[in-house]
């Protein structure tokens, strides 16, 4: 009993009904609910299948089961493989995290250094990104990125010339980009006017603004490069030059823009003075600007 | 069409299954349901099976039925979360990286209820409708789609869900939150 099932009628072992279940249904019969039904023996516990002689135990589900079957039915536990390999698992799954935390703390730093950039806070920006390239060290993207960053903090600064170098780093990683290879141009014209060497000063000028032919502070810096060299050899034909340059930047320019002007005012102070100066030094000796005689 | 035979991938995916009916009885554990017998994992059809007792109400049964959606979809994140940083943003990967994956993966391959559950699902349904119960009435819906969804694995549709929930869900909910 218990091991046997009621199947339209007739008792059989379980073999048994399904043979007869199988065979009907290969016969495209229809096997209506209640049809087939399970054998009880309400003496017999259905799990333990221990024989309780005349005693009708409790059912569960219509299942006869004694008591510590019942306990053991209604509280099923889980098999001591399934709970010791899902703890090894959980183990394994906080280890893998230890073991990739610098990859979140990382990206962490890649998503903050980006926003940063976006409000223009360069130092901040250029931090995270150093720290996130420290964190992944074999990441080249990263690294890229952190000289990147670097360099245009030290072009604020007023290190051209690292800032060159470290640019450089960058091209190399992607010599497709237009967006290095601009400020690798402006580094190294920056570089070479500290350097005093105007020529290729100016061939750096000439080339940025082959790349930004709309900008007019790109146009205006050829004008600068060539006011240089009029300064240094006294020749006409670079002062020409030097002016053709302005006034092609001048009709480019919106009229309120100050940074064109201010960058006007100091070429004109070059040509007219023969006289080099940065913008830095331009500033400390004229603070309240500078007018022709 | 790429098609692999179902034990195969049961096997490839076993822990999926496995997860799968203890999910199934931790539902009917915690709803008081009592669990005559369970098989984790088998190689057949169907790979893995619980039989439990009747069940009386319907928020019960549609606890035992959709209980593998709930906890697969978690643990499938849950497992992926140390990974898909390294492997998926950063194209980095090592052993211990790809296995939490291919774990986290393979359960979330096997979120979706099976088309015995959902016929469990129906009939209990059909009973519970008739008096308003109202997650009985979205379970006819809900069927369908188990329906559907399991017809769709055969265009793999569980393992584009595994990779959904495990890889591209948390990088969308990282870059939000970040």
């Amino acid at each position: 009993m218990n091991e046997m099932f009621v199947v339209f009628g007739q008792s059989l072992c379980e073999p048994c009904a399904n043979a007869e279940l199988a065979r009907r249904e290969s016969g495209k019969e229809k096997i209506p609910v209640g049809s087939v039904t399970r054998q009880v023996d309400p003496t017999i516990c259905f799990r333990c299948k221990n024989d309780h002689g005349d005693l009708a135990l409790a059912s569960v589900s219509t299942l006869p089961v004694c008591e510590p079957c019942h306990s053991f039915v209604m509280h099923h536990p889980f098999p001591v493989w399934v709970k010791a390999s899902f703890a090894a698992l959980v183990a394994l799954a906080v280890v893998s995290f230890a073991h990739n935390y610098r990859f979140f703390a990382a990206y962490a730093e890649v998503q903050q250094a980006t926003r940063a950039i976006k409000s223009q806070q360069l130092p901040r920006a250029w931090s995270l990104m150093e720290s996130a390239a420290q964190h992944v060290p074999e990441d080249a993207e990263l690294q890229s990125a952190a000289s990147f960053y670097h360099g245009l903090q030290l072009m604020q600064e007023g290190h051209f010339a690292d800032a060159a170098e470290l640019l450089r780093r960058c091209r190399q990683a992607h010599p497709e980009s237009p967006v290095i290879g601009q400020l690798l141009l402006k580094a190294e014209g920056a570089a070479a006017f500290e350097q005093q060497d105007y020529d290729a000063m100016l061939a750096k000028q000439l080339a940025l603004m082959r790349m930004l032919p709309e900008d007019p502070m790109a146009v205006a810096s050829v004008s600068s490069a060539y006011a240089c060299k009029y300064a240094v050899s006294g020749e006409e034909q670079f002062k020409k030059e030097s002016l053709r340059y302005l006034e092609r930047a001048r009709g480019m320019a919106p009229r309120d823009q100050t940074q064109f002007a201010e960058y006007e005012v100091r070429v004109h102070h070059r040509l007219t003075t023969r006289e080099i100066l940065s913008p830095r030094e331009f500033e400390q000796r004229y603070p309240q600007g500078w007018k022709a005689e | 069409m790429f098609f692999i035979p179902g034990w195969l991938i049961s096997i490839a995916t076993f822990p999926g299954v496995i997860v799968h009916e203890a999910a199934h009885m931790v539902f009917c554990r915690l709803r008081g349901v009592p669990v005559f017998e369970v098989c984790f994992f088998r190689v057949g059809n169907p790979a893995g099976y619980v039989i439990h007792g009747d069940i009386e109400d319907f928020k019960t049964s549609f606890l035992v039925c959709v209980g593998p959606f709930i906890l697969n979809s978690l643990l499938c994140v849950f497992f992926c979360f140390p990974a898909f940083v390294p492997v998926r943003l950063f194209n980095i990967g090592d052993p211990l990286s790809y296995f939490m994956l291919w774990l986290g993966v393979s359960i979330g391959m096997h979120a979706f209820p099976s088309t015995q559950d959902a016929k469990v699902l129906w009939r209990a349904a059909q009973k519970a409708v008739k008096q308003w119960h109202p997650l009985a009435i979205i379970s006819f819906p809900l069927v369908v789609v188990i329906y559907a969804a399991n017809v769709l694995r055969f265009f793999w549709l569980d393992y584009l869900y595994g990779i959904g929930v495990g890889l591209v869900l948390p990088q969308i909910l990282f870059k939000r939150l970040l």
